[in-house]
């Protein structure tokens, strides 16, 4: 009994999870993350951004896309250095799970994706894939990750987050319009 | 993240200091040429600029990130 009951609220979460760039509402009735699985979810989010962001250091030749990339590169791995120093401190081990694993597997599409286009069309798939991506991770940190977390010092860190998300996304954004219509 | 304030009065001569409050590197560069710039600012560093004249800048990192200063009169 148990083991379905468990795999109803994984399923209930991943749904929630397709669902929050729509309905971000949606995501707060879902109290299945603990602590150390937040603190896993929100690390792997931020290396797949550093992950998207070295393939366009290697693949573009765009100043702006160039500079956003090494922006996107630093930030994260500074998100990453305070969660990491955050978790020390509190004695939490990030915990993998089922949503950081469908995250992992969404993000290995995405790199097959950079990889795969042309070199023409890499910059605008690169920037496109940012916008989206950064919609995204701003909806799951507000609907899930924030509700989900119980330590006030990791909710801090997630809230002290979302201005640098919010400036990303509109950085992409401006970019983008670099490539409209192409 | 955003320069706060991000539109300031000063008097000609004034020193205004950026200090980088935010957890990311930001710096401080001239908006239409970019004539100047602070170079990159870590968390807690600042950087001091006297105003002869009006100046619009912007974060070269952030390039949504703007702000002005302009010479009272
Ligand atoms: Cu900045």
């Amino acid at each position: 009994m148990k083991m379905i009951k468990l795999f109803v609220k994984v399923n209930l979460l991943l749904l929630a999870i397709m669902l929050m760039q729509a309905l971000p509402i949606l995501a707060q009735e879902n109290p299945t993350l603990s602590d150390p699985e937040v603190a896993h979810v929100a690390v792997v989010a931020n290396q797949i951004d550093i992950s998207y962001a070295e393939i366009a250091k290697k693949r573009s030749k765009n100043k702006a896309v160039l500079k956003f990339a090494e922006t996107m590169a630093n930030d994260h791995n500074a998100v990453i250095d305070q969660a990491a120093a955050l978790a020390e401190k509190l004695g939490v081990t990030p915990k993998d799970n089922a949503v950081s694993q469908q995250l992992l597997a969404d993000a290995e599409k995405t790199r097959k994706t950079l990889e795969a286009s042309s070199r023409k069309a890499f910059d605008k798939t690169y920037i496109d894939n940012e916008v989206a991506y950064h919609k995204a991770v701003i909806a799951a940190v507000k609907g899930l990750l924030i509700p989900e977390t119980e330590n006030a010092e990791l909710k801090e860190l997630l809230q002290n987050v979302m201005p640098a998300l919010e400036t990303h996304l509109k950085h992409a954004e401006k970019v983008q319009k670099e490539f409209e219509g192409k | 993240m955003k320069f706060f304030p991000d539109s300031l009065a000063v008097n000609k001569g004034d020193t205004v200091r950026f200090v980088n409050k935010d957890l990311v590197v930001h710096d401080v560069t001239e908006e239409l040429k970019q004539t100047w710039t602070s170079s990159p600012l870590s968390t807690g560093k600042s950087w001091d600029l006297v105003i002869t004249q009006n100046v619009a800048y912007f974060c070269s990192l952030h390039v949504v990130m703007k702000g002005k200063i302009v010479v009272k009169r």
